[in-house]
């Protein structure tokens, strides 16, 4: 049987204490949450509440989608973190030392642990990937399975979860996270500056594009324009789609 | 019966209940990162940016279960492990954004660490291997990990800067992986 961890490990203990105390102020400053809701229903009361803008003022609204009070960075964000199961479609173009690109097209699903990702390259072979914990299971367009620990790229490393937006969601609210033109938004890594990625965004934060730069091992470019990003509700169907063949 | 929702949970609303959640998983989250390093304060420092990450991303938890509380906190801790190979070095990013710092551990705790994670079996091993190792990263990973030097010990024998010294430790651990793996275990 362990003994209490303040004898144990006292270090330890005592930052146990230091996040009762970080706790406790955050408990007085942090608003209550409301209750989250579906974004249908948002966005149907926001359509609402531009159609009576509209009417009211007989002028144009200028409410983007019905979000007046928020910024460009807070609709990113909200349409990146909105809860369920991120999906997305995207076309793919690699450039590598100004040499000609390669393009794939990807449909993919992820939740905070898992990706399955169906790719088609351009000689219209499909091949799928599943990443969860760390391991990579994949089918290759001859129908082979293979799975092992997943190596990452340095680019793919500036990727830190399973959705392509992920980084965009962790920078949100830190310095590394700048807007860069009136639509566009930059992450750096600090640790590996060499390596950025920028998201180009609608009026309405909906994902246009992500392009991930690499000066380490060469230049290295791979632009994912979207075709569809959307969270979509994690019933048993939805989640059948993290799985390899789902 | 109604299971009561996770602390981790329950503390995306009122962070007091975050506590409980760390009280819970911090001896089992230094345990993963001791038995697969073989330095107690790396091991310390990546267990304090875990629960930081875990506090500060609380709210992105959705999981109903203990064991899905648990399983998201060892994703985190293994990202942080990921980073820490590659790099060389603990990040201290969230412990910074929070304004927490880790309090110091005494020889004593470190020394708990150590047996926690069985470094000393870990560290037998690696000696053996050394062997197999390019001249460069031999002799920098034998002074941290066998002689259990600090960092800017190791930098000053070997005539190079203390971030060239961790670089070359963190890349003959990498090189030792496969040989690791063996002897640590893979799952949470």
């Amino acid at each position: 049987m362990s003994m209490p961890l303040d004898q144990d490990f006292p270090s330890l203990a005592e930052l146990g204490d230091r996040f009762d105390e970080l706790a406790a102020r955050d408990a007085v400053r942090q608003p209550r949450r409301a209750p989250r809701t579906s974004r249908r229903p948002v966005l149907l009361a926001a359509a609402a509440c531009a159609t009576a803008a509209l009417v009211i003022t007989g002028a144009i609204a200028t409410f983007h989608d019905g979000r007046p009070g928020l910024s460009l960075a807070q609709r990113a964000y909200a349409e990146a973190s909105a809860p369920g199961i991120a999906h997305w479609r995207m076309t793919i173009h690699a450039f590598r030392d100004g040499g000609p690109s390669t393009t794939q097209t990807e449909e993919g699903w992820a939740d905070d642990r898992v990706q399955h990702a169906v790719l088609t390259d351009q000689d219209g072979h499909v091949s799928e990937t599943r990443v969860a914990d760390g391991q990579v299971t994949a089918r290759n367009a001859d129908g082979t399975t293979a799975s092992g620990p997943a190596v990452q790229t340095d680019l793919q490393r500036a990727l830190p979860g399973p959705d392509p937006l992920s980084a965009f969601r962790i920078a949100y609210g830190t310095p590394r996270l700048r807007q860069t033109a009136a639509d566009t938004f930059a992450v750096t890594d600090t640790d590996d500056p060499g390596t950025q990625l920028t998201y180009r965004v609608t009026a309405g934060g909906d994902p246009v594009s992500l392009t991930e730069t690499s000066a380490i091992g060469g230049d290295f470019r791979v632009v994912m324009t979207f075709d569809l990003y959307e969270h979509v509700p994690a019933t048993p169907a939805n989640a059948a789609r993290l799985k390899l063949g789902g | 019966m109604v299971m009561a929702p996770p602390t981790l949970k329950l503390s995306r609303d009122d962070p007091r209940q975050f506590g409980a959640f760390y009280r819970a998983e911090v001896r089992a989250v230094t345990r993963y990162f001791a038995s697969r390093l073989v330095d107690p304060e790396a091991a310390l420092d990546l267990t304090a940016e875990t629960f930081a990450q875990a506090y500060a991303g609380r709210r992105r938890f959705r999981g109903d279960t203990e064991e899905e509380a648990r399983g998201w906190l060892f994703k985190i801790a293994q990202n942080q492990l990921a980073t820490y190979l590659r790099k060389g070095y603990a990040k201290r990013s969230a412990l910074q954004r929070l304004g927490l710092e880790r309090p110091a551990a005494d020889s004593e705790e470190l020394q708990r660490v150590e047996e926690l994670g069985e470094m000393a079996a870990l560290r037998t091993v690696i000696a053996r291997q050394l062997e197999d190792l390019p001249d460069g990263l031999r002799e920098a990973v034998r002074l941290r990990v066998v002689e259990q030097l600090d960092y800017d010990e190791v930098a000053q024998q070997l005539s190079i800067t203390e971030t060239a010294a961790r670089m070359r430790v963190s890349r003959a651990l990498k090189a030792l992986r496969g040989t690791l793996s063996q002897h640590i275990p893979m799952e949470t």
